[in-house]
């Protein structure tokens, strides 16, 4: 019944994860030697896609995490502090997230009014 | 935790007015020709250090923290005034190592981050606001 909730919660944990790690990435734009940092999105629906290992040479899918870090330099020419943050590449990434979380908590709200329709019935 | 994100952004905007600040100092001593140790002013600068606040669930989360305040230590800039006191027996007088148009451009860019972490700061408390409408379904 909750199969639905679920995924919605799990996207957006993910996206306020996310978020608060670009806040980060903003709040240290003048910190020497910082690289900015991001999450993967692809481990998110891991969970929800068992995989059967049925032979040894198969995939393993790695963990049970949810959600993964991951550290990258960019190509961007750095000043002379060694900053890998690209200001206007993190704003815009700040944007995306808070508009996914927006929008899936509209989601769930609609899923919350069909459970709320159906428990009773009006 | 749910504020941390906001604790975040609050720490990104004070350093960057302890920058501004520094700015305004050093702006405001660019004529001082005697500080309390009887040399000329000398520009401070704030030095920023990343600092792990919270790791749950393998997500690190950085916040930002002035680390010390430094002095230039680049040369005084000399300028021929033999009737000021402080000149030496040359009759050139030791300004302070400042350069009104490097303090402008920094405190530009300090203004610019503090907006920025400020737009970020709005946005994530718009979110959570907005999570506050599941419950009232």
């Amino acid at each position: 019944m909750f199969d639905e909730t679920d995924k919605i919660n799990k996207m957006s944990s993910f996206y306020f994860e996310r978020f608060k790690v670009i806040q980060g990435n903003i709040a240290n734009v003048n910190t020497p030697f910082y690289k900015p940092k991001d999450l993967k999105f692809e481990e998110v629906f891991r969970n929800h896609v068992p995989m059967k290992l049925t032979n040894p040479k198969h995939i393993n899918p790695e963990g049970s995490e949810d959600i993964k870090i991951t550290s990258f330099e960019n190509g961007y020419i750095t000043g002379y502090d060694q900053n890998k943050v690209n200001l206007e590449e993190e704003m815009a990434k700040l944007a995306e997230s808070s508009i996914m979380y927006k929008t899936l908590v509209e989601v769930m709200k609609k899923e919350m009014a069909k459970m709320k329709y159906a428990i009773s019935g009006k | 935790m749910i504020f941390k994100g906001l604790e975040v952004s609050v720490s990104g905007m004070q350093a960057e007015r302890v920058r501004i600040d520094l700015s305004a100092s050093n702006l405001a001593n660019i004529n001082s020709t005697k500080a309390e140790d009887g040399q000329p002013y000398r520009r401070k600068v704030p030095v920023f250090e990343a600092v792990l606040d919270s790791q749950s669930k393998n997500i690190p989360v950085y916040k930002v923290k002035v680390k010390e305040i430094q002095t230039d230590p680049s040369p005084f800039k000399l300028k021929f005034d033999p009737n000021n006191p402080d000149a030496d027996q040359n009759g050139y007088v030791r300004l302070p190592n400042v350069d009104p148009v490097r303090e402008m451009v920094d405190m530009m860019s300090a203004m610019r981050s503090y907006e920025a972490n400020l737009t970020a700061f709005n946005t994530h408390k718009d979110m959570i606001l907005k999570s506050l409408e599941i419950i009232r379904v």
